[in-house]
């Protein structure tokens, strides 16, 4: 069983405090009770879990809590990432949705908490475990938090962007050079 | 299998008849399409790229669509023949088909090889024997290749191919690794290129060939990017261009691949009096019906005023339109005349060209003709009438008609540029209803304009950001203006300009402090001595120069260790060795990547590429 540390401890920014301890009992609150694929249980607050459109359209559709939900597609660990992006972002008014152009998206700065959230993916040795990035877009996408994938996808284009092609392929493990350029080149 | 060339002389360049055309197009895409797909040795395909190549460059053949693939079925058919061991005669459709399945039957291994044999049947009547001469390789691929085994696939290890696996079909080594980018889905790969910025080199591709060229699944992803920008460079290209479509159908992105299109670029630099085909012109403008901007130049080749208004019949999308170009007739033998035109505009497609400028929000029109000029102003003053409120980057050019409808009808004209021809009575029109300019660019004028139309015009505009002087006589005045005006973030001239260094230094020391680019193209700065003396040791935000021709070694180096730009344009080749034995990492761009990094935005046929 894994247990949530307080997410969210500064209260100096203002915001009130949703990404409380599990154990906490000061404020009663709806929660859900989600599982993983792998077995992982986790206990989230009904406002984090309604960021994901995939929760928000289920408890639509259960008209309540329903027991233990099971999470097909989705580890653990990406889990944990998407509820401590969730608890800190379940708040904000102004989250990325899909009718942005791109334009727009384009202009907005990754924040300083986002920032830190995904460094937090990166290894000691400063290579961003693509995997993990991967992963974590992967479950994203799947339960649908359109601010979660907006982050995930700028920081896995932020990787490949200036690189050569040798080096894209040694980070996602792509075995050998397919030479397709001609027919590419054509255009 | 050698990869011996067949020699110009025994190639008919004529062999293809029209009929053949759409067969052989079709049957070689698959061809390459079945090769590429089946992990068969792409040595072969690649040897049969070389060969038309070899033929092409021998001049043995005139480059177009027709003659490079008749080139092509030539050489694949010498393969064929090579590996069924003979055969001769001419080539036909039904040849194709039979070598096809042949060696459909040869890639796809011994489970693929009955339903081939028969399909081979089926649409190779009569060539029955060659087709089960083709088959014969089958059982043995490898051995009849004679190719190093590193570059061969064993089929029977393999078997069919796991289309999901792509990503690391490909690999000569026995180990399989798990690619990480095989399991990205497509969807969340869109998303990622979404991200990616067209790099800003002149075709604006490199970026996205990158991703394309990583492993086949990106492939997918980064040819929809690919397909939104298109340039063509030569008139031959049009017609490649439509045939591209035929082709696409069998490769990735499949019939929906000329929607993607979003923008069209079309550069004619070469000489040429023959008109751009008009059908395969039709051809795009029918297939690519989500186009947003499109923007032509020719100079030499002219083009037809009914092909430019197909584009507008069947795209209802295009928001920007530039053309700069020469226009003799209104269709093939319907020369530009004031009753032709008229004739033109109660039409259909003229109708549908005066619309689709009225939904525009980039437009510039400048054309040159042999014809007379009062038809050239007639056609002139009719397009620009058509513009509407909408309209926010407008080109002006020669014609009081024009300019005064578009300063009576453009309240929200945020970017001007100006053409040959406008005069600075012109300019002064504009500034009595335009006040909402960003950007002022002088550069297209031919040396006309004068402190007297451009001081008003500013005036009239004080959120003005970005001012090209360029080809402008300025002088003094203007500059002492400037001081009172918004600090700019981009200032352009040259040597037109007549104003001295002291008032130049004067405005950057004190409305230097936003300026992000300074273009002194080709300026005399006579006394050179003194600007280096007195110039702002700390202008902020400067990151781009451009540095004149004739300006001496050693200030060239000294503005840019002093100045510390991110990009540098300088003409002179000897120059920029100077500057980079002094400080290696300065970074040298294009002319034309200069121009747009200088402002900041990246500008891909008159729209600003997000």
């Amino acid at each position: 069983m894994f247990h949530r540390a307080n997410l969210r401890n500064n209260s100096k920014n203002g915001r009130s405090q949703v990404g409380q301890n599990r154990n906490s009992k000061k404020k009663p609150v709806a929660k859900l009770t989600l599982i993983t694929e792998d077995n992982e249980s986790f206990t989230v607050c009904k406002k984090v879990a309604e960021m994901s459109m995939f929760f928000k359209n289920m408890l639509q559709d259960t008209e309540g809590i329903p027991a233990p939900f099971i999470v097909p597609n989705v580890s653990g660990y990406d889990l944990k990432k998407i509820i401590e992006y969730c608890s800190y972002h379940c708040l904000d008014t102004d989250c990325p949705n899909d009718n942005d152009s791109l334009r727009s998206r384009r202009d907005r700065k990754i924040g300083h908490w986002d920032e830190t959230f995904v460094r937090n993916i990166i290894n000691k040795d400063g290579d961003p475990v693509i995997d993990n990035l991967v992963g974590l877009t992967k479950a994203a996408y799947f339960l649908d938090i359109p601010g979660l994938i907006w982050l995930m996808t700028k920081s896995i284009a932020n990787t490949i962007d200036p690189k050569p092609i040798a080096e894209i392929r040694e980070i996602f493990n792509v075995p050998v050079p397919s030479e397709r350029e001609e027919e590419i080149l054509q255009r | 299998m050698s990869h011996r060339t067949p020699q110009p002389t025994t190639a008919d360049p004529e062999f293809v008849t029209r009929q053949d055309f759409h067969t052989a197009v079709a049957a070689i895409m698959e061809l390459c399409a079945l090769l590429l797909e089946s992990r068969a040795p792409r040595l072969e395909l690649q040897s049969a790229i070389c060969a038309v190549d070899a033929l092409l460059a021998s001049g043995a053949l005139r480059v177009s669509g027709e003659r490079a693939l008749g080139a092509a079925v030539v050489v694949l058919r010498a393969m064929r023949a090579e590996r069924a061991g003979g055969g001769s005669g001419p080539p036909s459709a039904v040849d194709i088909q039979a070598a096809l399945s042949g060696l459909r039957a040869w890639c796809g291994g011994t489970n693929q090889a009955t339903m081939a044999g028969e399909e081979g049947v089926e649409h190779a009547e009569g060539g029955d024997a060659r087709a089960s001469q083709a088959l014969q390789p089958a059982g043995d691929p490898v051995s009849e290749l004679e190719l190093p085994s590193e570059h061969s696939l064993s089929l029977s290890e393999s078997g069919p191919v796991d289309p999901s696996d792509s990503a690391s079909s490909l690999s000569p080594s026995t180990t399989r690794r798990q690619s990480l980018a095989a399991t990205v889905p497509i969807d969340i790969l869109r998303l990622i290129f979404s991200w990616l910025r067209p790099d800003w080199g002149y075709f604006r591709k490199a970026t996205f060939l990158v991703a394309a060229c990583v492993c086949r699944r990106w492939t997918e992803a980064a040819m929809e990017f690919l397909w939104e920008n298109v340039s063509l460079v030569q008139p031959s290209d049009v017609v490649k261009f439509s045939e591209a479509f035929a082709r696409e159908e069998h490769f990735i992105l499949g019939p929906g691949a000329p929607a993607r299109v979003r923008r069209l670029f079309m550069y004619f630099s070469v000489d040429g009096d023959v008109p751009v085909n008009h059908a395969a012109f039709s051809s795009i403008a029918m297939s690519c019906r989500n186009l947003k901007s499109l923007d032509m130049t020719t100079y030499a080749t002219p083009v037809y005023l009914f092909s430019l208004g197909t584009f507008f019949l069947y795209s209802p999308n295009i928001v920007a339109f530039k053309f700069k170009g020469k226009i003799n007739d209104v269709m093939e033998d319907f020369p530009l005349t004031v009753a032709a035109l008229e004739l033109f505009w109660a039409r259909d497609v003229g109708k549908a060209l005066l619309a689709g400028i009225g939904r525009l929000k980039a437009f510039e029109f400048s054309i040159i003709s042999n014809t007379a000029v009062a038809t050239v102003a007639a056609l002139s003053t009719a397009v620009h009438v058509a513009t509407s409120d909408i309209l926010e980057e407008w080109t002006a050019c020669r014609g009081i008609a024009a300019i005064d409808h578009v300063a009576r009808t453009a309240p929200a004209l945020t970017v001007l540029f100006v053409g040959p021809g406008v005069t600075d009575d012109d300019l002064l029109l504009l500034a009595s209803t335009i006040h909402t300019l960003r950007k002022l660019d002088l550069s297209l004028s031919n040396g006309a304009l004068t402190d007297a139309g451009i001081i008003p015009l500013i005036r009239a505009n004080p959120h003005i950001s970005e001012l090209d002087l360029r080809h402008a006589c300025i002088s003094d005045e203007t500059l002492t203006y400037l001081l009172s005006h918004k600090p700019l973030s981009l200032l352009a001239f040259n040597s037109t300009a007549t104003f001295t260094i002291p008032v130049l230094l004067d405005y950057l020391h004190c409305s230097g402090s936003a300026l992000r680019a300074l273009d002194l193209d080709d300026a005399e700065l006579l006394d050179m001595a003194s600007f280096i003396m007195r110039f702002p040791k700390e202008v902020p935000a400067l990151r781009h120069i451009h540095i004149p021709e004739d300006c001496p070694d050693d200030v060239a180096v000294w503005l840019v260790r002093c100045i510390r730009p991110r990009t540098v344009f300088c003409g002179a080749d000897a120059k920029k060795d100077a500057i980079l034995r002094e400080i290696p990492d300065v970074k040298f761009v294009w002319r034309r990547d200069f121009l747009e990094i200088r402002s900041g935005v990246m500008r891909m046929c008159g729209l600003v590429t997000p």
